[in-house]
């Protein structure tokens, strides 16, 4: 122990004890946490989730369904727990009085929010009732399997992007507040795709319980089981302030993902998926002022995470 | 949330909130700033608290939501990493013999960048190990060591602790003392 260590210690507990306490600190943290969870929709809605949707043909490494007990003939598969896992200190929800079926608590015509903080970006006609209401009951589905009860609720989704694929894919990207199981993920944010000819599936299915500036990445996968095509389309929904999305192929240098972003923060655009073991791409998300030094985001296509990283 | 739930996380609060807002304020400079801090990181742990199985480890938990929370503000504020002119707030004057060496010893402090602070504070202040300061930071052990000695460093070359005021100039032998 040198002397300055001393002092150190010395000058910070005298000032730590000169901190007077809070009479009643809880209320104001309950409060504050009914603030949080109500932002995090919004931050979600206006972008506060970065999401990345990469639509490929039957990458070998995601196999299984959503539709769990009914897989669809012809489409790709995700096992639920590639993308939404309990946190480390969790495990699956066993609540006896949780049921394990999901519910719906609505099955009318999409309304569309009242209070809209986020502009939809993409094809409206994408988003339309069924497509909306099928995704909510295949998200509900997926967080039942984990989380009995828990579901997504039509006033509590906020589709964010939707496109067709050159290959006539819909995709729909959309965020949404979880009720019914304390213990699954507040927030998820998912990805559903409908191929010609075959049912619609729910391709990636992310937890994105954080405030505003937490990413999340999905990597969907669409198409013909046994293609051998690893094609497809990423779609990344960056946070407010987004000014630029990057993206390095293995090998290569960072180059701009897309032409022109849509809606300021969203960019789509195709990519080739890597087989198993290999270098996967990465993509980078720059704030308006394109800041490489601070990245608002900067990772491998496919992997969930948190930002930040708590 | 249920009731249960609830009461032990009210507990908890009852119990850690004075040692976290004293961190809190340590690590910001300003008993407002930690107070905001502790209460954002106390609503997010309330939000997790049922994903939380591990009660005693809860307090690493809080720590480094605090920890993120601050470098987070920072990077939202856009401030850049250099020492501030403006020295935090200052609490009341002790009278003490050597209550300006302390006084100077925080505005040092305060000049230190985010990550340099929060290591000196978690490992001078709440005593962590250079292991637990490690996980509560996200980085490695190395990188702790490193990280504290180069704010040590910072402090011995910081010019209100080398100036000509006997009251204020840290002690030769803290000039030159090594960590």
């Amino acid at each position: 122990m040198t002397p300055i260590d001393d002092e150190l210690r010395t000058t910070l507990r005298d000032r730590a004890t000169q901190v007077p306490t809070s009479p009643d600190p809880l209320a104001g943290i309950e409060r504050r946490a009914r603030g949080i969870r109500r932002h995090r929709l919004a931050a979600a809605a206006t972008g506060g989730v970065l999401a990345l949707a990469a639509i490929a043909v039957a990458v070998p490494t995601i196999s299984g369904s959503l539709d769990a007990d009914k897989p669809a003939p012809g489409s790709f598969a995700v096992q639920p727990t590639d993308t939404v896992a309990p946190r480390d200190t969790a495990s699956p929800a066993t609540s006896p009085n949780a049921s394990a079926s999901p519910t719906w608590t609505s099955t009318a015509p999409p309304q569309v929010p009242t209070v809209e903080t986020w502009t939809y970006a993409g094809m409206n006609t994408i988003a339309d009732g069924a497509n909306r209401i099928d995704m909510l009951q295949k998200m509900s589905q997926a967080l039942a399997a984990h989380w009995p009860g828990a579901q997504v609720t039509l006033e509590k989704l906020r589709p964010l992007y939707g496109v067709i694929s050159s290959s006539d894919q819909l995709i729909l990207v959309a965020a949404g507040e979880v009720t019914g199981n304390p213990q699954a993920p507040a927030m998820v944010a998912a990805a559903w795709v409908k191929s010609p000819n075959a049912p619609a599936t729910l391709v990636g299915l992310h937890d994105i319980d954080a405030e505003a500036g937490q990413v999340s990445v999905f990597v969907p996968a669409a198409g013909q089981p046994g293609s051998g095509s690893r094609d497809g389309t990423a779609i990344v929904v960056g946070r407010a302030g987004t000014g630029e999305i990057d993206l390095k192929t293995p090998g290569g240098s960072w180059r701009p993902a897309a032409r022109d972003l849509v809606d300021g923060r969203i960019a789509a655009f195709p990519v080739t998926m890597p087989a198993a073991g290999q270098v996967v791409p990465q993509i980078r998300v720059l704030d308006g002022d394109g800041n490489l030094g601070t990245p608002l985001y900067e990772g491998p296509i496919g992997r969930g995470v948190t930002f930040p990283d708590i | 949330m249920n009731t249960r739930s609830r009461d032990e996380f009210r507990d908890y609060v009852a119990a850690r909130y004075p040692s976290l807002l004293r961190t809190g304020y340590l690590l910001t400079g300003s008993r407002a700033d930690g107070e905001d801090l502790v209460q954002a990181a106390l609503a997010k742990t309330y939000l997790a608290w049922d994903r939380i199985r591990e009660r005693e480890a809860v307090d690493a938990y809080v720590r480094r939501i605090m920890v993120n929370t601050r470098t987070s503000w920072w990077r939202r504020r856009r401030l850049d990493e250099v020492a501030t002119a403006d020295p935090p707030e200052r609490a009341g004057r002790d009278e003490a013999a050597d209550a300006d060496l302390h006084d100077a010893l925080w505005t040092a402090l305060a000049r230190l960048p985010k990550r340099q602070r929060a290591a000196v504070v978690l490992r001078y202040y709440e005593d962590l190990s250079e292991a637990e300061t490690a996980e509560v930071l996200g980085v490695s052990v190395g990188t702790v060591k490193s990280t504290v000695s180069r704010a040590l460093v910072k402090l011995r070359d910081d010019a209100d602790l080398r100036d000509d005021d006997p009251r204020t100039a840290l002690p030769s032998d803290l000039l030159g003392a090594t960590p």
